[in-house]
């Protein structure tokens, strides 16, 4: 039972997180994290094993992902992420495949916490073992955290914008005889859709502007 | 001629409404003053009354103008009516006017979180000398002719008012018109704004009158939807129409349709809409496999599509579409319903002690209720998944009738042909697909009229040819395998309700089954023609009581040919392998079978709160002639709005499986197996919107059905009996249920069940785990909606595992060398417990005709290795459990128009 806990504990967690304030049509005052966003990260990653009773790693080498997803609240959004990476060390290499539902609450200003849950492949292999499974590694449920600060270089617009991001981001594959975390570091470049003008409490000066 | 395109200055548009105490209303010391927006529902005129225009003002063609303060009471009649502007020009009689009219205006009342209130609006009354003689229609910025010098001039022909500027309000997605919605257009003339302001009629359409040219601004901002707000640029002489999309704050699923729920009358009951069903985690949007998470039913193994109800034998439940039973619920052992959810009200299921109007199962009852078409518009959606696609179309016809229609493919064929590689053992003659198909029309030529044809079709079918023939099996003498299901059934219902009094449903259903199955030398090929009638009338004798007597009888025409070893009853341990050496070969031809039944109930009420139902079932089975009778009652009491106690029993039948009581397979002797249900509960209702309820049920199986050793002669010769209706069974248990509807942007419920279910086989003289006795039964689950048309929802559930039989050793087979299980005591041990997270994230895109819908399914989160069976080596001396399906993501995408 102490994984359905924990999974149990983080849905309450998500929902407890998005559903402190669910105000339908209220109108937002313009703001930079606004609307749909769409962001392309480049990491430095790091991979840590657990097979046979003993730990690999940790190994590094380098990660992307693509994360899709709306801010639904002023504070809260939810997403996509469909995530990669590749490290090395000790001789061996492991190779990261992820898909996951991802939520973010902005705790400060633009500086937001990430939680997320999904599927991940991790793959481990040792090029010198000729006898090496070739299911070495795991495969199934991912948990993921992280933190992240969306930098608004430059403001041109009410509502969104580009965005550099900042982020720190730890993953989590469990299994039965061999279970696995990795790391994210790095940045993305997030464009923010920004909400449109009709779901936006806007002066009378903007509100009617084309 | 008055027209409400009153002209005020924009600001009142958004605070023109302020809460009126009634008793106050026109003292109004202590007014609270609220946004017009914070209503749920402003003020709508229901009936409007014209101005008397004063007799001097109309001879001399003088127009006039009132502002009045009008204050709407809650039941919507008008409580006071003061002056707001003068009238201009004073003194000819035009307030006077305008407040008699205003006396008699109603209107349906302001709304503030759903309750009625008392508000206080500015209304203006608008006074145009109506015209002698049509007059050719006049540009709005066109100058009266200068008047002539030393003469006294004519008065000044009155100018017709012309539409140049009108539209329509649509909801941005749905399409539906937006009635009685204010529209405002307004601009900054001169020294002052100058606003006007028109309301949507019943079909979202609006209209400006003599708008001036230039540009104007547009603000539509109806309580519940986003601020609508563009710019119109009006040129002289011309017309300018449009449409405009007003986005809903939320779209809600979970209040779309509001059906009438029937009152509760039996003991257990569950409701379930099907915009609740389209959200629930875990099904991948399926309507049926919500059953699941009731209580009372137990968890089914994976992909067996069974449905096992308080302890009962899947065979026992029975699933009918509005009343007519249909043979087949799931493709493919639960992939999918065969009924979608665009065609469906919602489902009720009774786990037991259900109402005398149906038979022929001692289990429980699952109807689905077939939806009652009223589109107001041609709409449907395309839905797509990763199993297959449907189509769903409805179109009204006329105010009276509609028609719909739905189909859907799966494409596991394509898929699966993609993926089996060419040097694979095996070749797919017809990939596992399957189809349905439904049509569904419906006629109100009155209220008193309702008639509805459905027709549904399904096929299911899959064929694969092994390369090499021993693939298949040593004993089987070919390498093809091939299963099709196919049925329709067409149903005509027509219900006649000629009073308050009396109300009377006939339905005639029609159709057929087909089931073919094809390995080598086995076969199990059955063409069924099934046809059912059935009536029911209703008669309210008095207030306390009402009658409801009918009849059914179904009619079964079968064609059949099998030839199979004889499958193993309930209880038995399923053989490792299969014994193809001992084959029983049936064929039947034209074999008819009558059902006929009868049925009567009365629900008295002899007392406030006291609701008996009383009743009784008559029913005849041809196959084993036999005549059952099956009283019935059911009580509930009401003892607060908020806390009713509830209680059955009652007498239930079926007959034997058709392999049971073959002369072949069976034991022609055998007889109806009997059930009684006893139950009995608490409702607690704390909250509107939250039920709590605690139900304890007993149920006593008699006349099981059961194998036996015992033999008879027959024809003088000796056979065994194989069959007897000596096994009996017993279930107890209790089922808690709380169950929140719709509000605080959630809905939910939580089911458990503690139950035990045992029987005693023929010749035996202890009770036994029957096979699908599950103790714990547990489901959690709930959708949360969040803005922006986000849902996120999750399910959890815990039950019990099934019980087995364990193997204790194994003999080896001389002549074959194989080695057969030696079994020890029948289910004995217990598989592990199952336990499940799902989670659901649903997401709309709104557009202006359409709406996208995409669900992200999420099962088995944190990948638990469920237990779902146990796998033996060759000689079973080792085992490992059969794991169920590991984490999986389904994709669904949804495009409503």
């Amino acid at each position: 039972m102490g994984r359905a806990l924990w999974g149990a504990a983080l849905l309450g967690l998500l929902t407890l997180a998005g559903g402190g304030r669910a105000v339908a049509q209220e109108l937002e005052p313009p703001a930079p994290r606004q609307g749909y966003f769409l962001s392309l990260g480049v990491y430095g990653a790091s991979t840590t094993a657990h097979e046979k009773g003993a730990w690999v790693g940790p190994w590094v080498g380098a990660g992307g992902a693509v994360r899709v997803g709306e801010l639904i609240t002023r504070r809260f959004g939810l997403g996509l992420t469909i995530e990669g990476s590749a490290t090395r060390g000790d001789g061996q290499k492991a190779s990261v495949l992820a898909l996951g539902a991802e939520a973010s609450f902005a705790v400060v200003g633009n500086l937001a916490l990430r939680g997320g849950l999904g599927i991940a492949s991790m793959g481990l292999h040792d090029p010198r073992d000729p006898f090496e499974s070739s299911t070495r590694g795991v495969t199934g449920a991912r948990f993921a955290a992280g933190i992240s600060y969306d930098w608004f270089v430059k403001r041109k617009r009410l509502s969104g914008g580009y965005a550099l991001t900042p982020s720190v981001q730890v993953r989590y594959v469990p299994g039965d005889d061999t279970y696995g975390f990795y790391t994210l570091v790095g940045v993305e470049l997030t464009y923010w859709t920004g909400l449109p003008p009709r779901q936006l409490a806007l002066p009378a000066s903007e509100a009617w502007r084309k | 001629m008055i027209t409400r395109a009153a002209p005020h200055a924009v600001v009142l548009l958004f605070v023109a409404l302020a809460w009126a105490p009634s008793a106050a209303a026109q003292t109004a010391p202590e007014q609270r003053q609220i946004e017009a927006t914070k209503l749920s529902k402003v003020p709508k005129l229901k009936k409007s009354v014209e101005a008397e225009y004063p007799a001097e003002a109309r001879d001399k063609g003088i127009e006039g103008e009132v502002a009045l303060l009008i204050v709407v009471g809650a039941v919507g009649k008008v409580q006071s009516v003061g002056i707001a502007e003068p009238a201009n020009p004073p003194g000819m009689g035009f307030e006077e006017a305008a407040v008699t009219a205003a006396q008699q205006f109603e209107f349906e009342p302001a709304e503030v979180d759903g309750k009625p209130i008392a508000v206080q609006i500015n209304y203006r009354f608008k006074f145009k000398p109506p015209t002698k003689a049509p007059l050719p229609p006049a540009p709005a910025t066109s100058a009266p002719p200068p008047p002539t010098a030393g003469a006294t001039p004519p008065p000044a022909p009155a100018k017709e008012p012309v539409t140049n500027f009108s539209g329509l309000l649509r909801e941005r997605g749905t399409r539906l018109p937006l009635a009685g919605v204010l529209v405002t257009v307004f601009r900054d003339d001169g020294e002052k704004p100058l606003g006007f302001e028109a309301t949507s009629d019943d079909k979202g359409a609006f209209h400006f009158v003599d708008l001036g040219s230039g540009p104007w601004k547009i603000l539509i901002d109806p309580p519940g939807y986003y601020p609508f707000r563009t710019t119109e640029e009006i040129h002289p002489g011309e017309k300018t129409q449009v449409t405009y999309y007003v986005e809903k704050g939320t779209y809600n699923p979970f209040d779309l349709t509001v059906t009438a729920v029937r009152p509760r009358k039996e003991v257990s009951r569950t409701v379930i809409s099907a915009q609740e069903i389209d959200k629930i985690p875990g099904t991948a949007g399926d309507p049926l496999t919500v059953i699941q998470n009731f209580a009372g039913v137990a968890r089914a193994p994976l992909l067996s599509g069974l449905i096992i109800v308080r302890g009962s034998a899947p065979n026992d439940t029975r699933v009918f579409a509005d009343g007519a039973e249909i043979p087949l619920v799931y493709h493919f052992g639960g992939l999918r319903s065969v009924i979608p959810i665009g065609l469906m009200d919602g489902l009720e299921f009774y786990p037991g002690n259900f109402s005398p109007s149906y038979g022929r199962a001692i289990g429980g009852i699952i109807d689905v209720q077939i939806k009652k078409l009223a589109p107001k518009r041609v709409g449907g959606y395309i839905d797509v998944s990763i199993l297959d696609s449907s189509l769903y179309l409805e179109v009204p016809l006329g105010d009276k009738a509609a028609v719909a229609a739905a189909v859907r493919r799966s494409y596991l064929d394509v898929l699966l042909n993609a993926t089996i590689p060419s040097d694979s053992t095996v070749n797919l003659i017809t990939a596992p697909r399957y189809y349905d198909y439904q049509l569904l029309a419906n006629y109100r030529p009155t209220p008193a009229h309702d008639i509805r044809a459905f027709f549904i079709g399904s096929d299911d079918r899959f064929a694969i040819l092994f390369k090499n023939q021993g693939d298949l099996g040593t004993q089987v003498n070919s390498n093809t395998a091939s299963l099709s299901t196919t049925f329709y059934r067409s149903l005509l219902t027509y219900r006649w309700i000629p009073s308050d009094r009396f109300e009377n449903m006939a339905q005639i259903a029609q159709g057929r089954n087909q089931t073919s199955f094809r390995v080598g030398q086995l076969a199990f090929d059955i063409n069924q023609y099934s046809s059912q009638m059935r009536d029911t009338a209703r008669f309210k004798a008095a207030a306390s009581a009402t009658f409801s007597l009918g009849g059914d009888v179904i009619f079964q025409k079968t064609d059949l040919l099998v030839r199979l070893p004889r499958p193993p009853q309930e209880g038995e341990p399923q053989s490792m392998q299969l014994d193809i050496s001992n084959l029983i070969e049936e064929h039947l031809n034209g074999q008819v079978q009558w059902l006929p039944g009868a049925f009567a109930e009365l629900e008295w009420k002899p007392i406030p709160g006291l609701l008996v139902l009383p009743g009784v079932r008559v029913d005849h089975f041809s196959s084993v002639n036999e005549t059952v009778v099956q009283p019935r009652v059911t009580a509930r009491f009401q003892v607060t709005p908020k806390l009713t106690f509830k209680a059955g029993a009652g007498r239930f039948a079926q007959e034997p499986q058709p392999w049971e009581s073959d002369s072949k397979f069976g034991n022609t002797a055998l007889k109806t197996e009997r059930a009684w249900h006893y139950s009995a509960g608490v409702e607690y209702k704390p909250r509107p919107y939250l039920t709590v309820d605690a139900t304890g049920f007993y149920k006593d199986l008699q006349n099981m059905v059961s194998t036996t050793n015992a033999v008879i002669v027959q024809d003088g010769m000796t056979r065994p009996l194989v069959y007897d209706n000596n096994g009996v069974g017993r279930v107890i248990g209790l089922e808690l249920v709380a169950r929140h509807d719709f509000t605080h942007n959630f809905t939910g419920w939580l089911a458990y069940t503690l139950s035990r279910s045992e029987r005693r086989d023929s010749g035996k003289t202890d009770y036994r785990l029957f096979d699908y006795d599950q103790t714990h039964i547990l489901a959690v689950l709930g959708s949360y909606q969040l803005p922006r048309n986000w849902i996120v929802g999750g399910r959890f559930r815990y039950v019990s595992g099934n019980p087995i039989t364990p193997v204790v050793g194994s003999v080896v087979n001389a002549s074959s060398d194989q080695y057969s299980p030696v079994f020890g005591q029948v289910n004995s041990a217990r598989l592990g417990a199952f336990h499940q997270l799902d989670l659901r994230i649903d997401k709309k895109w709104v557009y202006p005709r359409w709406i996208l819908d995409v669900y992200l399914d999420l099962q088995n989160v944190y990948n638990r290795s469920n237990p779902e069976g146990i796998t033996y080596n060759y000689n079973f001396t080792q085992s490992k459990p059969q794991q169920g399906l590991p984490i999986l993501p389904i994709l669904g995408i949804r495009g409503e128009f």
